[in-house]
């Protein structure tokens, strides 16, 4: 590469003032005395004359008007909203949204915890297995860890207690199948079976770990 | 206070203004930068209309993240930025290189400078603009893009760096390319 090539690189960025200062000098000094290169560089500032000539930005009378028109019908993100409602109200804003996240939070809070504190207040706690299966009124519990052969048949008769009043009331057969069932996992004091009532759906869930 | 930096100053206002949502001062933004912006959008897709539309989806979409704009780099380079990605996107969308198309094409072809005073020098200047924008429509949309921006739009490397998103190694070899491109054909038209 002759120098004239390596200087015609820097041709360019020298026009455009992005050279470092010594680069800048090394090519003003080659350009001085160099006939091609100088007539090289007269060729690109024409270039970029011709093309500001060429290249012409459309008229703009109406485009801010036409702008403020559309921002009257834009759509705003909730979240810059919210920043700007909060702005507004200057000092005041950042007070308004602690105590409006607060509130959110207490709300939240009150809505998951209130039928757990209700039935606290109640007195309703954890009830052992075998005292929940001894009472007369409580439905058949469903036990899914049980014998293949077992299994249908107290589903079946879950099933038909479930369906209603006025199908047939939970029957003595299968509280006793339950308690029996109960009995063989270790009765109402065993670690390794839970029962607890959700609040939320009225259900009492039996928790049966893998036996084996 | 220089006026440059009363003019910062001043920017500052409009844009916190503009994020509460004060039309007014962002219309104030607006006409100081709805020219670049324009050239920003004509310099990657090359057609005034176009340009146009994409010049005001830059602006309503900078409106409606103002809130957003954490003065990091500076305003005009973060507007410039978003006409630059939605200019570029639309591209990509239409999936096609800016091409003039049926009345639009003629209009164009109005925007000439007309050759009717039937001077030499005018006629010469015809054909020089004809066959410039002929070459321009040649290049890469990236090389076109980078010279524009650089010869039309007067920003700096650096900032075509940042406005395009590559990097500045990337802008010089771009513009070399293009440059001497178009000067092959200002030379034909000389010799012609």
């Amino acid at each position: 590469m002759t120098l004239c090539d390596e200087m015609r690189l820097l041709l360019g960025p020298f026009d455009d003032g992005e050279l470092e200062p010594h680069e800048m000098e090394e090519v003003a000094f080659h350009v001085v005395g160099c006939v091609g290169c100088k007539s090289a560089l007269d060729e690109y500032r024409t270039l970029g004359v011709a093309l500001r000539d060429v290249v012409t930005v459309p008229a703009l009378e109406h485009f801010a008007a036409d702008i403020a028109a559309r921002i009257d019908h834009t759509w705003i993100p909730l979240r810059a909203r919210l920043r700007r409602l909060r702005d507004a109200f200057g000092h005041l804003g950042s007070v308004f949204e602690i105590i409006g996240v607060a509130a959110a939070t207490a709300v939240v809070t009150l809505m998951v915890a209130a039928p757990y504190a209700r039935h606290f207040i109640a007195g309703s706690s954890p009830v052992p297995v075998a005292d929940h299966v001894a009472r007369a009124d409580a439905p058949p519990i469903v036990i899914a860890k049980v014998s293949l052969a077992n299994a249908s048949a107290v589903l079946e008769k879950a099933a038909a207690a479930d369906a209603g009043p006025d199908s047939a009331a939970p029957d003595e057969a299968a509280i006793h199948e339950s308690q029996e069932l109960v009995a063989q996992l270790g009765g109402g004091d065993s670690r390794s079976v839970a029962v607890w009532n959700e609040p939320h759906t009225g259900t009492t869930v039996v928790w049966v770990p893998d036996q084996p | 206070m220089s006026k440059a930096a009363r003019a910062a100053v001043d920017e500052t206002e409009l844009i916190e203004q503009a994020s509460k949502g004060d039309a007014q001062a962002f219309g104030v933004l607006v006409e100081r930068y709805q020219r670049r912006v324009v050239g920003v959008a004509m310099a990657v897709v090359h057609n005034q209309d176009d340009a146009l539309e994409l010049a005001q989806e830059t602006f309503i979409r900078a409106y409606q993240n103002l809130p957003k704009f954490e003065s990091r780099s500076s305003f005009s380079t973060w507007l410039y930025r978003i006409a630059a990605n939605i200019a570029i996107d639309f591209r990509r969308r239409e999936g096609r290189h800016p091409v003039l198309r049926g009345e639009e094409g003629e209009r164009e072809l109005e925007r000439l400078p007309s050759d009717s005073g039937d001077s030499f020098a005018t006629t010469a200047r015809g054909e020089l603009n004809r066959r410039l924008r002929a070459a321009l429509k040649e290049l890469t949309p990236e090389h076109r893009a980078v010279i524009l921006l650089r010869e039309v739009e007067g920003f700096s490397y650096d900032e075509i760096s940042e406005v395009l998103q590559c990097p500045r190694g990337t802008v010089m070899s771009r513009l070399h390319y293009a440059r001497n491109h178009l000067r092959g054909m200002l030379k034909d038209v000389e010799k012609g």
